[in-house]
């Protein structure tokens, strides 16, 4: 009988971890076990693009990773140094989806693998639907904040306050030339932008600027898309080396659990060992949930035997192109491949949009390619000739515009379907036209047409399927995370987010982990 | 890339010029005794036993294939003088040098044929060329030695079994000129020497076998022959060249090949099934591959990375190549009017689409798809992109228009659609 059993490696379950075993519990780790195969270039993506001739196998992929799913949402799904965090996951954890994406990881560290390291902290407002102290959140933000890194700027900027994570910030990654002079364009003209609702600042990232506890500090070497070799982007990875070096914590690997069951005392785990195709059973006394949101939502509606559908949060997204003329034929130049600079729209209905500005530098020139409706070889010109020039654009809006929902099928697999809302389509146009006047006004154009509104699901930011509330009824649960008639189950992963944030939401996933293993620490060992 | 090949007139000559020619679209010299009259090949006159022709300054290659062949005409150091004419030719351009010498070669070769081979070896390994050390080539257009085997099997209602100690490496014809294609461009991390045949000796008899089955389709018996008989009959028709080959065939030494085709991870074909098989389909698709990497980005490519796109297509696509026509195959730039034929077709599921994002993917994750994409803009950038911008709008107006007649005209004939080869 184990004390403490986690599933999953993920930013949520690692960051219940350490709690836990600060409080001197016992934890068992369990996880899909997948790791990297291929890996990116240690040298800068354009030396290497330019001299590598090897390159195929990081770019291409010995079985062809790249060329097989050309409908794929995100480069990241083609990159084959990406594509092992991403693999069989839905197939293994039995989620079926109709017209949505439905992604997830059977990865050691999962999505973090490839996550686009932006963070945040919810606004005021919120954390208000969250039914637990204000304070026991901002102690946990702090707690997982310093423990991950976080670079943004050095003096506080126009989205200082929006992002909410500039107390715990050390450290800038350097902009690109063209994000700088968008920058400061915005800087002189900031007064007529932001009478369109528009606010500019500095992306804040999950990323190193200097070494620390074994990972590198970022050095711009461009692969941020293929992956950090020198780990300055934070995956949780880097935390599970790190908890594998404290002598009650074991990581087991490629043990998928397949069914969880609430016993007299404690829970009993149904696993599949992925190496050996065995079965066997696993007991403990407190399960936490961290597979994810949807796997670990059929687990519980499986042992619940919950069968009504119910709503999944989930960003509607687009994205977009931007030119700034004045930058054409200037040298391309590698650097930071994540989110430069981000912005905030303000939207009719208090609601706002969030978004962030990319460099198109370190993205295979076929990925543009593929989206401009014109010959290949005339498109691969165009890009060539524009990538000093441009930027890439995304834009999310709060979760719950989107109308997807979940539900236990038949065969206990998870059924997601559903589309985005009327309003939701409102807002991204609203979004397009105050985006498009406002980058008018730093000298930078939305290219028309190139607003495209991503697929619903395909932000991957899901929630809030089995929410935290003051009085939780069955298929919610409470402050703790604990779903309604169960005990000793808690649920850390975005599933029990209520609320699902048009900003990066990962941060606060993390902080409520964090929040509930201090619980479960505070509450004594149960016997 | 210029190459410079001399025996191209012979067996595995050229078949190895059609080869790069179509596939691979390098510039080709010839040089030869005669005109091979080939499309694209520039012929210049040349004979082992006189001066070199003047080469193009720019030559990236040289394959020296030529072998004499006039034995008893000519002294044996005519070879050697010949390979150093050219070696000395290869080094004004810094050109590669590769030598196909033989299974022979060796320095205490019994024939002088096999010593010359492997003098000229040295030299070539002085320069720091590449020398390929063939096994018995077989397969393909009847000529060569495999051209004489083929005949005596088809003439003799039976045929000799000199036992098991009589025995080939083989390897077919098409895998030898794809592995010099490949030596054009790559390095195998082996020495200077690549082995190229069948690391498993085939009896003499189970070749010959094979041959009557697949290539004369008749049943043979075998009578077992001694030794000494064939020797003997040598020795009483001394210039008969067929006698004079098969003898050689009995003291070959054994070549450790695995190391160097592991080196260019290259797994022969079972010479069982190989001349049944229909072979070519490889050579269709990395002609295809060239043409779509030649449109996209305007380059010759290696042999290497075409191969990625061939490897891609067949376990990927499971179909064959696809019926390009004549006049995308002769411009590269037609393809675009194809390309844009096809997407007003709204089936997404369009092969040639398919393959042209494939082959945009694949050449640029290439040195020179790199090179390509972020090479030095030149002296005026934002002329030159601005110029760049418009000639794209242009092309893409004028192939689109293009595309849209021969759409119209697809039920034609002549405007076949790069539908899907016959199998
Ligand atoms: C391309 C991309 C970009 C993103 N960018 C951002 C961003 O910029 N900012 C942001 O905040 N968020 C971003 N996200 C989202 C972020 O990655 C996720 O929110 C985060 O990883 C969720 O963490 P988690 O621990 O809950 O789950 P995951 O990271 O999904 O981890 C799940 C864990 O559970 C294990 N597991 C799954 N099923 C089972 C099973 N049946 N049995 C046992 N173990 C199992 C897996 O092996 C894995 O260890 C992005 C995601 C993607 C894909």
């Amino acid at each position: 009988m184990h004390d403490i059993v986690i599933v999953g490696s993920g930013p949520a379950g690692v960051s219940a971890a350490f709690p836990l075993l600060e409080g001197g519990r016992d934890v068992l780790m369990l996880d899909g076990g997948k790791t990297l195969t291929v890996n990116a270039s240690s040298d800068g993506y354009l030396k290497a693009r330019l001299s590598d001739t090897e390159q195929s196998k990081w770019m291409i992929g010995s079985d062809f990773q790249a060329l097989r799913f050309p409908d794929a949402v995100s480069p990241k799904l083609r990159v084959p140094t990406q594509s092992f965090a991403f693999d069989s996951f839905a197939s293994v954890n039995r989620i079926e989806s109709n017209n949505v994406v439905a992604l997830g990881s059977l990865a050691t560290g999962g999505l973090s693998n490839s996550w686009g390291c932006g963070v945040a902290a919810y606004s005021e407002d919120a954390l208000e639907t969250f039914p637990c102290q204000r304070s026991a959140m901002t102690r946990s933000y702090e707690n997982v904040a310093t423990r991950v890194g976080i670079s943004g700027v050095d003096l506080s900027d126009d989205l200082s306050e929006y992002f909410g994570v500039d107390d715990w910030t050390s450290g800038e990654i350097p902009l690109d030339n063209i994000h700088n002079s968008i920058l400061q364009t915005y800087e002189k003209r900031r007064a007529s932008v932001q009478r369109l609702g528009v606010k500019m600042g500095v992306a804040r990232k999950a990323v190193l600027s200097a070494d620390s506890l074994g990972r590198k500090g970022c050095n711009l070497c461009g692969n941020c898309l293929f992956g950090c070799t020198r780990q300055s982007l934070y995956s949780s990875v880097s935390d599970v080396e790190r908890l594998k070096t404290m002598p009650s914590f074991r990581l087991e690997p490629g043990t998928l659990v397949e069914r969880i069951e609430q016993m007299d005392h404690g829970w009993r785990l149904y696993v599949l060992e992925m190496d050996t195709n065995d079965r066997r059973i696993i007991d403990c006394n407190t399960l936490v949930m961290a597979a994810g949101t949807l796997a670990t939502t059929r687990l519980v509606f499986e042992c619940l035997s919950y069968e009504d559908p119910v709503q999944l949060l989930s960003c509607p997204t687009a994205a977009f192109l931007l030119w700034k003329p004045s930058f054409l034929g200037s040298p391309v130049k590698e650097g930071f491949g994540l989110g430069q600079l981000s912005f905030s729209v303000q939207l009719p209905k208090k609601y706002t949009a969030f978004g962030s500005l990319f460099s198109p530098v370190g993205i295979p020139i076929s990925e543009f390619v593929r989206q401009i409706p014109l010959q290949s070889k005339v498109s691969a010109r165009i890009m060539k000739n524009l990538l000093s020039s441009t930027s890439i654009g995304n834009v999310f809006l709060p979760g719950q515009l989107s109308n997807i929902t979940v539900r236990l099928g038949l065969e206990h697999q998870l059924i997601v379907e559903g589309g985005y809302s009327t309003e939701a389509q409102l807002m991204l146009a609203n979004a397009r036209k105050k985006l498009m006047r406002a980058f008018l006004k730093l000298g930078v154009i939305l290219i028309p047409g190139s607003f495209t509104t991503g697929l619903p699901g395909g932000d991957i930011h899901y929630a809030g399927t089995i929410p935290m509330k003051s009085d939780p009824k069955i298929g919610e649960s409470s402050e703790f995370c604990e779903p309604a008639t169960t005990r000793g189950l808690f649920v850390v992963d975005g599933a029990s987010l209520p609320y699902l944030s048009e900003q990066s939401h990962t941060l606060t996933i993390m902080a409520n982990a964090d929040r509930v293993a201090n619980h479960i620490v505070s509450q004594g060992v149960d016997l | 890339m210029k190459v410079a090949v001399t025996g191209a007139t012979g067996y595995v000559g050229r078949e190895f010029v059609s080869f790069v020619n179509k596939s691979l679209g390098v510039e080709l010299y010839v040089l030869s005794r005669s005109d091979p009259r080939l499309n694209g090949v520039t012929w210049c006159y040349y004979d082992l036993d006189q001066e070199c022709p003047i080469l193009p300054s720019s030559l990236d290659v040289i394959v020296h294939l030529a072998s004499n062949t006039k034995h008893d005409e000519l002294p044996a150091d005519i070879e050697i003088t010949a390979a150093s004419r050219l070696l000395e030719e290869a080094g004004k351009t810094r050109a590669r040098f590769i030598f196909v010498s033989s299974q022979t070669a060796s320095k205490n070769a019994k024939s002088s044929y096999g010593k010359t081979k492997w003098q000229i070896e040295k030299l070539v390994q002085e320069y720091g060329g590449i020398s390929v050390r063939p096994g018995q080539v077989y397969g393909g257009s009847r000529r060569g030695l495999y051209g004489r085997i083929v005949e005596l099997v088809d003439r003799l209602p039976i045929l000799p079994d000199f036992g098991d100690n009589v025995r080939v490496q083989l390897i077919h014809v098409e895998e030898l000129s794809e592995i010099l294609a490949r030596l054009l461009t790559e390095n195998f991390n082996g020495k200077e020497i690549f082995f190229a045949a069948d690391p498993n000796w085939t009896s003499f008899r189970s070749y010959l076998t094979g041959l009557a089955e697949t290539q004369v389709k008749k049943r043979r018996l075998f009578v077992r022959v001694p030794k000494f008989i064939l020797i003997g009959a040598a020795w009483i028709f001394p210039n008969h060249k067929s006698l004079a080959s098969l003898i050689s065939l009995f003291s070959l030494p054994y070549m450790h090949t695995a190391a160097s085709l592991a080196a260019m991870d290259i797994t022969l074909r079972n010479f069982d099934t190989s001349l049944q098989k229909k072979s070519g389909t490889d050579r269709h698709l990395l002609e295809e591959g060239r043409i779509l990497f030649e449109y996209l980005i305007g380059k010759s490519f290696s042999y290497f990375s075409l191969r990625g796109y061939v490897r891609a297509i067949k376990s990927l696509r499971g179909t064959g190549p696809l019926n390009i026509p004549i006049l995308a195959r002769a411009f590269p730039s037609m393809l675009g009017a194809y390309e844009s034929a096809s997407s007003f077709t709204s089936s997404t599921s369009n092969e040639l689409l398919w393959r042209v994002a494939a082959a945009t993917q694949l050449s640029e994750s290439t040195v020179a798809g790199g090179e390509y994409y972020f090479g030095e803009l030149g002296k005026y950038p934002v002329l030159r992109s601005v110029s760049t911008l418009f000639l794209a709008g242009l092309s893409e107006a004028l192939y689109r228009s293009v595309g849209g007649f021969i759409f119209c005209l697809r039920k034609l004939p002549f405007s076949n659609y790069c539908e899907q080869r016959d199998a």
